[in-house]
């Protein structure tokens, strides 16, 4: 095969999927009524983006700070029944995220999840509720991620950091963190895309509450739900143009800021 | 050597095509609202074996279910759960006018766990102190919507309202609530009960605290493909023998036996959320 | 002064097998071995990094067998030398003594000795992408001696650097090192390199510690075949003993008779099989009519020439005993053209007694 074709062949799978994300993006815009946009709430939008975006950052923060340790640990170190262990952390992705929303409603009924409730705050059916359902949802995927970013870190530097002196933590903060500084602000920033976009298991935790727990997502199911698609499609279009724009940003920040002189 | 390109397009496009041909057997698509989908399987299934004809029933909120008509323009039967849905599906052009029949009557009820820890008893109950409260969304559940209703009609929405801790997304989920314990009581419809006889009771409403009987209405969408097939499936459910399967369940198929609970009621016609609901949710 | 007792250690298929070594301070040891005979892994296993199976390590009388890494107070310069590519030059250098919570004012003053001593002074505020070569190289070195280490482990330290500058400068480095006087072990699989640097030298192939010994015995009496062939030696064949003198011992070579130095430490018993092998640089053309020397008197053999090549400003030949076995010669191009040499073409050849290691 010369060259030329298979250049081409390349940019035709990534462009057939770009084509077609475009086409869906494009046909929105055929169902928009004009009038029914009118009568949108702003306020309750705007609501709703707020609420979105506080706990998708919330549970993405949670996550990644979660998923450093984690994915260092997964990375580096060996031990009894390691594959079995790493698998139950795909538990959340395998099974449905309704599936996900009803266990971990029952789960609040066990004698912890109560405890917890009565001394601590209550979760299920409030916004807490919301971030941890994103939690659990994105919670893996996260770990997968900051795992590659270790994986990809030559562990001869922290040897070489260990001969000087320093110990596992020292390394660990003084040389490995600050390598995978980028790597790891991009598994946070798709992570962060994914709780944006999280649904099921978030309205089954924390209900489709207006003007409580009424996120992005569940507006747009709701405005569905009602037949109200032109609404519907206003929400979608919203949340498209919001996460893609802070996307985009954050992410050309992190390359140009943290620009890696080890590739 | 050469890649076998011609096979390869004939097995990714062409065989499926063959395969997956037109159908010779007759079938419906039959959007059905949830809340009926505990009797609906069994009729289903007896209507099946019956005709021969095929159904492709797809349950869902009545809502979603009128948005997947209008997006796929495909649809043969349409069963909501309030006659509210027939008029929006009407209005937007989605239903052949006139089409509609009545197929079961529902009653609002408060349901509440079966031990009653909050010993709800009544429609005042409900604004107790510390009691948890939970309704369907009422902008798109026809039982959160009629619920409000309810509610507003007892001159009871603000004191209720700030005991509702959570709007479920559809009828099955708000019985669902009890079911799992999760609120002390919801307003449902009296089949409920049916549904989860071990898990929920039925606590009865007053007859002049009822402003309207629900009903659950069937209709033909424009979409239909055989207007005289869809038409037979309905006459089938309408009849002696579908409406014994509801009876079973506990669904009430008569007017005058529904008015026994509320004899000043209403039956059908529509009702708007208020604009004070909207301001007591913001405010809370 | 470090000591390592009987360290062994398994990984996969490869094996460290019964490894002893001492080490004095101020001695700059090099450890010399082909790749993959576990040099590498020894270092690591000195360091700490692997955990040995068995054996014990002591450095200045203190076991550190069983002592994590970062208390063994061992300082590395790895290959490739694995600057920290998250900080400056500066901050590299300063970054063991940084860990150890010393001041500002000691860093800095630290730092100035080593950079001047380096002469590396000039780059401290420099990214470490913009640095050649060698001074990546003195900046690593400096990283690993500033915190007064008890020894130093150097990885191939040269194998990255060009060969002019490294002649420039392998001196130069030895000399500061020698100044810390600790001992140093310095890893790499270039002979002249060894030859050059090196006070001790020992051979590792496979594993195994083969020989140690000062380079000039240790090249020039190799113990065992496997040494022999590591350091280049050809001409590697086997004899029988058909008479043993006092000094010297013949050797039956398909059906040549070479006299041989004998080896002190060995047993010689006659119609026993031993290996022997011959320098290529002890073979020397005997021009007819020249007088010959002595110590090729007893071994002088008519050959043909079947190969020449050719290197910078050596010459490799082979040529033909007639008992099926080839010589391998080495010599400088000057002889090649004094003799005036071709292929075919008859020599009569006499090997240096000396030049005849037997083992």
């Amino acid at each position: 095969m010369k060259n030329k074709t298979f250049n081409f062949l390349l940019f035709f799978f990534l462009g057939f999927i770009i084509v077609f994300f475009l086409i869906l993006i494009i046909e929105l815009f055929g169902y928009l009524n004009f009038t029914t946009t009118k009568n949108l709430n702003f306020s309750r939008i705007f609501w709703s983006i707020r609420l979105t975006i506080t706990t998708a950052t919330i549970s993405s923060l949670i996550a990644t700070f979660f998923a450093i340790p984690i994915g260092y640990l997964l990375s580096r170190y060996s031990f009894p029944l390691k594959n079995f262990i790493s698998s139950l952390l795909y538990l959340p992705i395998i099974i449905s995220p309704i599936a996900l929303g009803a266990m971990l409603l029952i789960f609040f009924n066990t004698p912890i999840g109560t405890f917890f409730e009565k001394y601590f705050f209550r979760v299920v059916f409030e916004v807490p509720a919301i971030v941890f359902a994103q939690f659990v949802i994105i919670i893996g995927m996260c770990i997968n991620l900051t795992k590659s970013v270790f994986d990809y870190i030559n562990p001869e530097y922290e040897n070489i950091s260990k001969t000087l002196g320093a110990t596992s933590f020292q390394t660990f903060f003084y040389i490995t963190l600050p390598m995978a500084k980028k790597g790891i602000i991009s598994a946070f920033l798709l992570t962060w895309a994914r709780a944006m976009g999280e649904f099921g298991a978030t309205v089954t935790l924390a209900g489709a509450t207006t003007f409580k727990t009424e996120t992005l997502p569940v507006a747009i199911y709701l405005s569905f739900a009602s037949a109200e698609i032109s609404t519907g499609i206003t929400f979608i279009l919203i949340t498209l143009f919001i996460g893609m724009t802070i996307l985009i940003i954050l992410h050309s920040l992190n390359n140009k800021l943290f620009y890696d002189k080890n590739t | 050597m050469r890649t076998p390109i011609k096979q390869i397009l004939i097995f990714t496009f062409i065989l499926p095509m063959i395969l997956y041909g037109k159908p010779q057997k007759k079938e419906l698509n039959f959007f059905c609202g949830s809340a009926v989908k505990v009797p609906m399987e069994e009729i289903i299934q007896k209507y099946q074996q019956k005709t021969g004809v095929k159904i492709n029933v797809i349950y869902g909120g009545s809502g979603t279910l009128l948005s997947q008509i209008e997006l796929s323009k495909k649809g043969d039967v349409y069963l909501a759960g309030s006659p509210d849905y027939i008029i929006i599906g009407e209005n937007k052009k989605l239903l052949i006018k006139n089409t509609d029949k009545i197929v079961s009557y529902l009653v609002p009820a408060i349901i509440v766990p079966k031990n009653n820890p909050k010993n709800i008893n009544s429609l005042q109950d409900l604004g107790k102190e510390n009691v948890r409260i939970g309704i369907g969304n009422p902008e798109t559940v026809c039982l959160g919507l009629y619920s409000a209703e309810l509610l507003e009609y007892n001159n009871l929405l603000e004191k209720v309202m700030s005991n509702i801790v959570v709007f479920a997304k559809s009828c099955e989920d708000t019985a669902m609530l009890v079911v799992l314990n999760k609120v002390d009581a919801i307003i449902g419809w009296d089949v409920f009960e049916t549904w989860n006889p071990n898990e929920v009771k039925w606590i009865k409403l007053t007859e002049p605290e009822i402003p309207r009987i629900s009903y659950i209405p069937i209709a033909i969408p424009i979409f239909v493909k055989e207007k005289k097939l869809a038409q037979d499936f309905i006459n089938y459910i309408l009849s002696k023998e579908g409406q014994d399967v509801f009876k079973r369940w506990g669904y009430i198929s008569k007017a005058d036996e529904a008015l026994k609970f509320a004899p000043k009621a209403t039956i059908g016609g529509e009702y708007k959320l208020p604009k004070k609901f909207y301001d007591i949710l913001k405010n809370k | 002064m470090i000591k390592i007792h009987n360290l062994n250690f398994d990984v996969g298929k490869f094996q460290l097998r019964n490894v002893s070594l001492e080490i004095l301070d101020n001695e700059y040891f090099v450890l010399l071995g082909p790749s993959g005979s576990g040099k590498t892994t020894l270092l690591k296993c000195i360091l700490g990094i692997h955990k040995i199976v068995s054996g014990k390590i002591f450095v200045n009388e203190q076991e550190v067998t069983n002592l994590h890494t970062e208390n063994r107070n061992i300082g590395f310069l790895p290959q490739n030398f694995l600057l920290f590519p998250n900080m400056n030059v500066f901050n590299n250098i300063a970054y063991g003594l940084k860990i150890k919570n010393k001041s500002k004012e000691f860093i800095i003053s630290e730092i100035k000795k080593i950079v001047n001593d380096l002469k590396i002074s000039h780059l401290l505020n420099r990214q470490i992408f913009s640095l050649s070569g060698g001074e990546t190289q003195k900046v690593a070195l400096a990283r690993a001696i500033i915190t007064n280490p008890n020894l130093l482990l150097l990885d191939e330290p040269y194998s990255s650097i060009d060969e002019n500058y490294k002649t420039d400068i392998c001196f130069e480095i030895k000399d500061n090192l020698k100044k810390l006087n600790i001992p140093v072990i310095h890893i790499t699989h270039n002979l002249d390199e060894a030859y050059a640097l090196a006070d001790r030298v020992g051979i590792i192939i496979n594993g195994i510690i083969n020989q140690v010994g000062f380079p000039k015995e240790v090249f020039n009496f190799p113990t065992n075949e496997n040494v022999a062939k590591f350091l280049g030696i050809k001409n590697i064949f086997d004899g029988e003993i058909v008479e043993i003198f006092n000094n010297d011992i013949v050797l039956n070579f398909n059906n040549i008779k070479i006299v041989v130095n004998k080896n002190k430490d060995k047993n010689y018993i006659k119609n026993k099989k031993i290996k022997f092998c011959i320098k290529p640089e002890s073979i020397k053309i005997i021009k007819p009519n020249e007088p010959v020397r002595d110590e090729l008197k007893e071994n002088i053999f008519d050959t043909k020439i079947v190969e020449i090549n050719f290197y910078s400003d050596t010459c490799i030949m082979k040529i033909d005993l007639f008992n099926d076995k080839i010589l391998t010669m080495k010599f400088p191009i000057y002889i090649f053209t004094r003799y005036n040499l071709s292929i075919g073409k008859k020599i009569k050849i006499g090997l240096w007694k000396t030049g005849i290691i037997s083992f």
